[in-house]
């Protein structure tokens, strides 16, 4: 599975949706699942999935799939 | 074929992480009801934090259980009203177990905050409202509901106010946490059916700074960091198992690179692993382990492929072995497959597979085992066998809510259970064995030493149990005490050996009626007439006591049909069929007269 799989399949897990359906328009607009509550739980599952700790405005940030890949790949994973 | 379902808990079993068990969750979610696994379960949830994360991994760790679990979460902070509105959310969710999750600083911010400027008098009056604030809910929660309740304790703040200091004063806040939780332990002790997890030991063991999401805590309100949430919903699980009758009760153990190093059948007696020096010393610790779980009362069986002669060697000759050849009821050392041996040990032992455990070295055996038998637990002893003890004791698969003096003597019972199979063989009708037997039963009302093993046998009885209600030591006291109700136990020997106490029937007055609330036999001792012993010392009783009419009840679950017709074969006769049970009436006339089978001598 290469990286940016693994973010969709978290994101879709996370959010209760099909990974396959993960694009660059996935957001809390698209998304009605994703309040701040699963929020939290993205966090903790891509911390977790990636081995890496967000900084505190990265985790407030990242509010669409294009910006979660932004941070990730500021936290060195390659994406 | 294997299931997405069944691909996702096998990869959460060997590998456990947070995302893992959402996916399973979200799996689960898509079951419904009448799935093929998991009985449905409503826990209902109080808290004053974010526990939302915690939700998909308990819900998974549950289902690895059995469970088919249904959350209700309070919203926050209204853990008061929750509990002391009887037409609240929780009430009306109808819970079978209640969590109480509180986060320490939410509780008391004066203490968290303001520790060091309080007198000691403030910390003292501090400490006691927050103790009355927590006995009157628990005490609300349980006039609404007899539901379980578990609540955590808290941890030790990992930072004081007055740091290195803090430590060696008399009232340090270190201190003053430990004698909460001292307090806390005291009220779930004074309140019926109330369990306090140790959420403070549970922190340490993952390590706060690990634990804990900072972070998280200060965005959400959500403390619990990815690594604490997994050992926190496992311990939760434990919980669920031993409340429900679900804690295993047998280890089958294999010889081979599992009780010891080394291939007996190569290295011979002398050569294998096992004594002072490591790896040898790493069996012995898990040898220790295993004996540990004996004098708890866990049944040890031994499933190896070697010859029987070389094991039983290493077990009574083996200087070094912790284990002998008495801590174990049942041996399959052959060299059939173990699946198939396995089977026969259940069938043997007369307990169901999923109440078994088998632990093994070799991942072919393990993962045949699962596939074959997937009610059984498997353990795989892979890697440094240091880290077998852990691995064996860290699941808490055999962990209990009660501990009686019938469980230090399990394994001779079954023992002697073999020893009576031997006689069967020798004698020509099953009637003459069972007189051959000279079967001795004391039935009598409830003994106050006997209550708490009482207690047990309606937590783990499952296979012959009319009615499946599960009761606390302190639900039992409660009903022995009371006028309007009676606990028979029925304790058997036989000329084999002593039984012990295997039987238990607890009635309720209604005016002329006696209903028979709970009804059950602990299954070494099925197919001897004592059942009806019981039945017919408890109608007797009530015949004394001037009952005109008996009820009894049959709640049908997944383990105890061979109960179905038990009150037909007595004599009742079929009065209601209702959902999710039946009645039965038995009328007491001039001429009722009932006694007990020939083979059982009963109170003489």
């Amino acid at each position: 599975m290469t990286n940016e799989e693994k973010l969709k399949k978290i994101i879709g897990s996370v959010f209760k949706i099909d990974a396959s359906s993960v694009n660059t328009e996935t957001s809390p607009d698209t998304v009605e699942s994703w309040d701040s509550l699963n929020h939290l739980n993205l966090v903790l599952a891509l911390e977790e999935g990636f081995d890496v700790s967000f900084t505190e405005e990265q985790t407030v940030e990242m509010l669409n799939f294009e910006l979660i890949k932004i941070s990730l790949q500021e936290q060195g994973v390659h994406l | 074929m294997t299931t997405k379902l069944q691909q996702l808990e096998m990869e959460v079993a060997k590998n456990p992480t947070y995302i893992g068990y959402v996916e399973l969750s979200n799996e689960i979610e898509t079951l419904n009801s009448s799935a093929q696994k998991g009985s449905p379960f409503k826990v209902g949830v109080l808290r004053n934090f974010t526990v939302e994360p915690l939700i998909p991994v308990l819900k998974g760790e549950f289902y690895l259980s059995g469970f088919l679990s249904e959350f209700y979460v309070c919203n926050f902070d209204t853990i008061a009203s929750e509990a002391m509105n009887p037409s609240s959310g929780l009430y009306s969710f109808d819970p079978q177990m209640i969590i109480i999750a509180q986060w320490f600083e939410l509780l008391s911010p004066a203490i968290s905050d303001s520790f060091i400027k309080m007198t000691i008098e403030e910390r003292e009056e501090e400490r006691s409202r927050l103790i009355q604030f927590l006995r009157s809910m628990l005490q609300s929660i349980r006039r609404n509901t007899k539901s379980p309740i578990i609540i955590n304790n808290f941890p030790t703040p990992e930072k004081t106010t007055l740091g290195i200091l803090d430590f060696h004063s008399v009232h340090s806040q270190k201190k003053w946490h430990l004698q909460f939780n001292q307090d806390l332990l005291k009220i779930c002790s004074e309140i019926d059916n109330v369990f306090c997890i140790d959420l403070s030991t549970i922190i340490s063991n993952t390590g706060y700074l690990t634990g804990i999401n900072q972070r998280q805590w200060e965005i959400a309100k959500a403390p619990l960091g990815s690594k604490l949430l997994i050992p926190l919903a496992k311990e939760y699980g434990k919980f669920l198992r031993a409340l429900n009758g679900a804690s295993r009760k047998c280890l089958i153990l294999d010889c081979d690179g599992t009780l010891w190093g080394g291939i007996l059948g190569e290295d011979s007696n002398a050569g294998i692993k096992i004594g002072s020096s490591y790896p040898g010393t790493s069996y012995i610790n898990f040898q220790k382990q295993i004996l540990n779980l004996f004098n708890r009362g866990v049944i040890l069986a031994i499933c190896s492929k070697n010859n029987e002669e070389d094991v039983l060697d290493v077990l009574e000759n083996h200087p070094s072995m912790i284990l002998r050849k008495h801590h174990f009821a049942n041996f399959k050392i052959n060299w059939d497959d173990k699946a198939t041996n396995i089977l026969k040990i259940a069938k043997e032992l007369n307990i169901g597979l999923d109440s078994l455990v088998f632990a093994d070295d070799n991942e072919f055996e393990c993962d045949w085992v699962k596939s074959q038998l997937p009610e059984v637990i498997v353990i795989h002893l892979k890697g440094d066998p240091a880290l077998f003890q852990n691995v064996l004791s860290a699941p808490g698969y055999f962990d209990s809510l009660t501990f009686s003096e019938e469980d230090k003597g399990k394994t001779e019972m079954y023992q002697s259970e073999n020893r009576r199979k031997e006689l069967l063989v020798t004698t020509d009708s099953y009637e003459n064995y069972l007189i051959e037997l000279g079967i001795k039963a004391q039935i009598e009302v409830a003994h106050p030493d006997d209550l708490a093993r009482v207690a047990q046998l309606t937590q783990k009885t499952n296979q012959f149990n009319l009615t499946t209600l599960r009761y606390t030591e302190d639900n039992i006291l409660e009903l022995a005490q009371s006028k309007n109700s009676d606990i028979y136990t029925m304790k058997v020997s036989d000329k084999i050996s002593d039984i012990g106490l295997i039987g238990v029937a607890i009635v309720r007055y209604e005016r002329s009626k006696m209903i028979i609330d709970s009804f059950l036999m602990s299954c070494r001792a099925l197919g001897r007439g004592l059942e009806n012993s019981l039945l017919t010392f408890s109608i007797n009783s009530g015949i004394e006591r001037g009952v005109t009419k008996v009820i009894g009840k049959y709640v049908p679950s997944k383990k105890n049909i061979q109960t179905e017709d038990f009150y037909s074969k007595n004599g009742f006769t079929l009065l209601d069929i209702n959902n999710d049970h039946t009645s039965w009436e038995f009328n007491i006339t001039d001429s009722t007269i009932l006694t007990y089978p020939d083979w059982v001598n009963v109170n003489s």
